[in-house]
């Protein structure tokens, strides 16, 4: 069960959020712990190992914590037997299609709580942190709905407190409903809008699309993803909210950065700060020569690669990051420079062709794409007449739309204007518009156009 | 600030979902269940999915059919009219295979067979159709036929719509089959329809043809099967199954007379020995690739009649 869906918010969460304002406060994590399990179940009740998986590995992390606090000379060989069954687990899952050939789905969150929960066994092992006393609390954070499925990941240290004392109030509840009705929004009515023209183009066959249209298609993608991601982790803030939590910002307008060093500080920011705290910093990070900070670079860029995806295109777009970031932090500041214009335009045309690599996996499909973008060699079987102006009156609102209000401008009429009068209507024609778009995708496998 | 302005959002939406849902709800058990619509809906968005799509609310009972048509008998055979030159039922004939291309039911005397055309032939050809036929006319390469197609069309708006036609300008279809100069008529719409009760689908597009031959009492009229899916893509729903369009293929080749209403299935080309689309073929499941029109013009090419 995802957030934009039907009975998730007509049925899962009205119901969910009357026992828990309705039951005393002491009641609250019992209540988020249970709902989070009957979330899991509703959504993969085919698939058990989608609850029995994590709730096995918060209690072998809860009780190996404890016991690296009571034995600190266990403390590494219990965190290297966490780590080793944590990773192992993760990637024999995404690994496993490739070896057995059957495509193999990822429980759902694992990627996610797999990086929670080893995030706080290297705390608890660096003594950052006393291990979490309270199976209750420590499991009610983990598995909460809110964030299981799809991030933030929080660090413990930010979680427990809130786990232990939140106050609800009617103030932060009205907040957290209007921040999960603009996520909504921005993935029903932007998002899966603009969505339509990348699968379209899947459908035509990548050599048979114009130059133009190839760019078109690759910039509405990347508005696509950002809106999608953007949408599901604004709708995780708000609901957390109305639960009284205060989940992180993972988005900080990553498409105004000037360098590919600045967008991967503010795109998915809770895995970047993961990866620096747990990997970078650890290595060495920048401290110790530009080899190390190259070595280290390496090793987080391939683990950011395989942690997207279990095929080779990934490994291929991290490590196209990977060379402009290195280029970028040992040009000493020359590249790519601070002129507002060019940094811009540098950073449109790296990031649109780093999503090509990611969007997609067939590695010829690639070469026949680059071939389309910068039309030297390559297959082109002959596009029609035209394609981009067709494309573009279907799409263009959309996408128009998206690069408006992918800027920083929107967060600060948001911030000044979310509970004025006129907002709160806007708000809630922009609900029901969502809803609308949500119950035509449900009979329509194919969501984005009917055909 | 009063406390209670923190809630008028949330009691907004609550009321209005209430609202939708005790409307929905009532609809769903009498208007919708009369047209076997939307049974399968959450009642909150019944109302919704009746805005959408209107036309699944239309009875099958209700749907317009002239009154020469003969109800629709999935057998085969009728005996009402045999010598009514518009009747586009099959004679009894089990053994035609939908399938195969250019099969004529042999009931008649002189059955159309298909034969290979030259390109000139397409100059008065109309096609009509869903979003594989707007494929065609973008990747076919057959550019002097006319094509009145685009994504989402249907047996239930072809005629309430306009589309741009390109020499014929942005027309109805209606307005497209009076005016213009058509010697044949190719139709290939259904798929889009499979998620409606069958019988509504199926009356709603005898009516089509029907009133396709009313406008252009001359022209040939050419039935096409609708294309398969690949396996892949049959997994992926109920009602967009392998066995449903079949069965929507066979029951629209039963309507060609071999006389002025024919069929063709360009599916042997693209599928499997299952009947499933071949893999390579397409990159959704249910539109070829762009560069595969071009072997399907060839074929028609190949199959003029």
């Amino acid at each position: 069960m995802s957030f934009n869906d039907i009975n998730f918010i007509f049925l899962f969460l009205p119901v969910f959020l009357l026992i828990y304002y309705g039951l005393p406060s002491f009641c609250r994590n019992i209540v988020l712990l249970l709902g989070s399990i009957a979330f899991l179940l509703v959504g993969g009740y085919k698939n058990p190992i989608i609850l029995i998986l994590p709730i096995a590995e918060i209690i072998l992390a809860y009780l190996l914590a404890l016991g690296m606090e009571a034995k600190r000379k266990l403390a590494l060989p219990l965190l290297v037997v966490y780590l080793l069954g944590a990773f192992g687990v993760l990637l024999g899952f995404k690994y496993a299609g490739l070896f057995t050939g059957k495509s193999i789905i990822l429980p759902g969150g694992i990627s996610f709580y797999t990086f929670q929960l080893t995030g706080y066994m290297m705390d608890v092992y660096r003594q950052k942190m006393p291990p979490e006393k309270s199976l209750l609390n420590f499991s009610a954070g983990m598995l909460m709905f809110p964030k299981f499925l799809s991030g933030p990941i929080v660090p413990w240290k930010s979680l427990k407190p809130q786990l232990e004392s939140r106050t609800l109030t009617a103030k932060k509840f009205d907040n957290g409903l209007r921040t999960f009705i603009i996520g909504l929004a921005l993935k029903t009515l932007v998002a899966d809008r603009i969505g339509g023209l990348w699968s379209q183009l899947g459908a035509i066959g990548y050599s048979s699309i114009s130059t133009p249209l190839a760019w078109l298609g690759i910039m509405a993608y990347s508005l696509q993803l950002f809106f999608d991601f953007y949408g599901y982790s604004v709708m995780a803030i708000g609901i957390g909210r109305m639960l009284g939590f205060e989940l992180p910002e993972n988005f900080l307008f990553p498409y105004a950065s000037k360098s590919m060093s600045d967008f991967w500080r503010r795109w998915h920011v809770t895995l970047g700060a993961w990866f620096r705290d747990y990997v970078y910093i650890p290595l060495g990070g920048s401290r110790n020569g530009k080899k190390a900070l190259v070595f280290n670079l390496f090793v987080v860029w391939v683990m950011t690669g395989v942690w997207h995806g279990s095929t080779l295109n990934f490994l291929i777009w991290s490590m196209f990051i990977f060379g402009l970031i290195v280029a970028e932090k040992l040009s000493g500041g020359r590249f790519p420079g601070k002129n507002p214009v060019l940094t811009r335009i540098y950073m449109i045309f790296a990031i649109m062709i780093s999503w090509m690599f990611f969007a997609i996996t067939d590695l010829k499909d690639i070469g026949v794409y680059l071939g389309r973008l910068f039309p030297i060699t390559g297959k082109f079987s002959g596009a029609f007449e035209g394609d981009f102006v067709f494309y573009l009156k279907q799409y263009g609102i959309y996408i128009a739309i998206g690069i408006a209000i992918c800027l920083p401008w929107t967060k600060k009429v948001w911030l000044r204007l979310r509970s004025t009068p006129i907002f709160t209507v806007m708000l809630f024609i922009l609900f029901w518009l969502s809803i609308y778009c949500l119950s035509g995708g449900m009979n329509d496998p194919f969501m984005y156009f009917s055909f | 600030m009063k406390k209670n302005h923190y809630f008028v959002l949330l009691k907004a939406i609550v009321i209005t979902a209430l609202v939708l849902f005790i409307a929905g709800a009532i609809c769903k058990v009498t208007v919708c269940r009369k047209a076997g619509a939307f049974q399968n809906d959450p009642a909150i968005t019944i109302l919704f999915s009746m805005i959408r799509q209107p036309e699944a609310l239309k009875v099958p009972d209700t749907v317009v059919s002239t009154p020469d048509v003969p109800p629709i008998n999935p057998d085969g055979g009728n005996t009402d009219n045999p010598d009514d030159p518009e009747d586009p039922s099959e004679p009894t004939d089990p053994g035609t295979d939908p399938n195969e291309p250019g099969t004529e039911p042999p009931g008649n005397d002189t059955p159309l067979t298909p034969h290979p055309v030259e390109r000139s032939y397409f100059d008065d050809a109309l096609f009509i159709g869903d979003s594989r036929t707007l494929g065609m006319s973008q990747y076919g390469g057959l550019d002097n036929a006319t094509f009145f197609a685009d994504v989402g069309l249907t047996v239930f708006n072809a005629f309430d719509v306009s589309l741009d036609t390109g020499n014929y300008g942005t027309v109805t279809l209606s307005q497209l089959l009076s005016s213009g100069n058509f010697s044949k008529v190719y139709l290939m719409l259904g798929i889009n329809e499979l998620g409606y009760p069958f019988e509504s689908l199926t009356s709603q597009y005898l009516s089509v043809v029907n009133k396709i031959r009313e406008l252009k009492p001359d022209a040939k009229i050419i039935l096409m099967a609708n294309l398969s899916l690949t396996y892949n893509a049959s997994v992926r729903t109920s009602y967009l199954s392998l066995d449903n369009i079949n069965k929507l293929n066979s029951t629209i080749a039963s309507y060609a007379n071999g006389k002025d209403i024919l069929y063709l299935d360009v599916n042997p080309i693209f599928t499997d020995e299952n009947g499933y689309l071949k893999e390579d073929v397409s990159g959704d499941g249910v539109h070829p690739y762009g560069s595969e029109y071009v072997k399907w013009v060839e074929w028609l090419c190949q199959n003029g009649f």
